[in-house]
């Protein structure tokens, strides 16, 4: 990154290759809409050029790029909301239904489905948490960081929003939901 | 608190980070049922689906609108002539004020003066132009020169980078601009001015001695940009003989991995 920030723009795209999909699978999982995600983390690249100059490069590339990840993500879910657009669930129901999934066995499929659901289904803060824990290359101390809190701190959230998504995901089991 | 401390402990046994302490610690709290055997598998089973969950594929939108954004910064970086977008008004400023705006007034002037001599010559055209044309044709042509010469030295890239796009008018293929645009290539410090000068020696590869300079000057770059223009260049002229110079290159640690990408490609056609 501090290539980049001496002015070697190529680098960039090897920052974009690790990192982008994983970004991309991130903000998904929130909005449900693909061109909406690529819209996204083009966002994120953009205001990593934009404020390059501003990387001091003392903390990690990662930690930065995930706080202007989450603060785009902020961003537009404010937008969407004073736009009036619904976060209604079961609209995301819908899209989930035809999310291509490895295909195995019709259990499996279900199984994971089932999981995307629950995770829906999780308060933004527990959603962004988890999925924030399961990004490349960033580690529970790097979120401490991002949330200005300690490391402990973010492992016991992250392990009751673990907790939290294992009752949801039996709840809708149980409720046995036909995908 | 405790419960806390033993939420930590199975998150951090989950995530592999128990160090042989509390490895330990955590093996005996779960043989003593203060953490249930049957609470931590259901944990463990959701957080290994959480994270076993397949990522979403991105279709090829994502590339395509990153590539877009990062050609559209480099051009503003990195303009193929030589005024840089963002500092139009400031390199604007920079051009009025510098002392060698005269020099190019006068060759502004010289252009006028020749339009207006052809405009309002006598009424004998015919065989008085050429010889007078000619001679203010050599005449702008040797100002165009002084020009050269003296921006090559100013201390603003951006005269020095004038001075290399100049020399690209010239017609005739001065030695002393030749020596000079390579100065400019192996030692100027901005590296748009010697982006520019690979540029303008481009015109004059029929020339060995040239080409001879170019590969040269492979060795001496260590700005990825110029390295990649130099292989391209070569690559383009077929010229084998630049193969030892750009090996050298790819051995070099130091060098980036873009560029040995490109070396490679360029080795590989003049091979």
């Amino acid at each position: 990154m501090l290539k980049v920030k001496s002015g070697d723009l190529d680098k960039l795209s090897l920052l974009f290759k690790r990192y982008g999909k994983s970004l991309y699978g991130f903000y998904f999982r929130f909005t449900r809409n693909a061109e909406l995600s690529e819209d996204l983390v083009q966002d994120v690249f953009e205001r990593v050029l934009k404020y390059r100059h501003t990387f001091r490069g003392d903390g990690k590339f990662v930690t930065w790029l995930y706080h202007l990840a989450r603060n785009v993500l902020a961003d537009h879910i404010k937008k969407a909301k004073r736009a009036g657009i619904t976060t209604d669930i079961d609209e995301k129901q819908e899209v989930l239904a035809d999310l291509t999934v490895p295909g195995e066995a019709k259990q499996k499929e279900e199984h994971l489905l089932l999981m995307e659901m629950a995770l829906d289904q999780l308060s933004h803060d527990k959603k962004e948490l988890l999925l924030m824990s399961k990004l490349q290359g960033v580690k529970y101390k790097d979120i401490a960081e991002m949330h200005n809190c300690t490391e402990a701190n973010v492992k016991v959230r992250v392990f009751r929003a673990i907790n939290d998504l294992r009752e949801v995901f039996l709840k809708l089991q149980a409720k046995g939901i036909n995908i | 608190m405790n419960s806390e401390r033993y939420e930590e402990l199975i998150l951090d046994y989950l995530t592999g980070n128990l160090d042989e302490v509390q490895q330990q610690e955590f093996e005996t709290l779960v043989a003593t049922g203060a953490i249930p055997a049957a609470e931590l598998e259901a944990t463990q089973a959701a957080y290994q689906a959480f994270h076993t969950l397949p990522d979403p594929e991105p279709g090829p939108g994502l590339d395509a609108k990153f590539n877009q954004l990062l050609a559209t910064e480099k051009q503003k970086v990195m303009p193929s002539g030589p005024a840089f977008s963002w500092g139009d008004l400031w390199q604007q400023l920079n051009i009025f004020l510098s002392p060698a705006k005269f020099a190019y007034t006068l060759v502004i002037f010289f252009t006028g003066f020749l339009v207006a001599w052809l405009a309002f010559s006598p009424k004998q055209r015919q065989q008085q132009q050429d010889p007078d044309v000619k001679m203010l044709a050599t005449e702008l042509s040797q100002m165009k020169q002084v020009l050269f010469t003296t921006l090559i030295d100013q201390p603003l890239a951006v005269d020095r980078l004038q001075a290399v796009n100049i020399s690209q008018e010239m017609t005739n293929a001065d030695s002393r601009v030749i020596d000079a645009l390579f100065n400019s290539l192996n030692n100027d410090p901005n590296v748009n001015v010697r982006l520019a000068a690979v540029e303008a020696l481009k015109n004059h590869t029929s020339k060995p001695e040239v080409r001879a300079g170019l590969i040269l000057s492979i060795s001496k770059q260590d700005s990825p940009m110029v390295q990649i223009a130099l292989a391209d260049l070569m690559q383009a002229l077929q010229e084998k003989e630049a193969v030892p110079q750009l090996k050298q290159l790819l051995q070099d640690e130091s060098t980036n991995e873009l560029v040995k990408d490109k070396i490679k490609e360029s080795i590989n056609v003049l091979i």
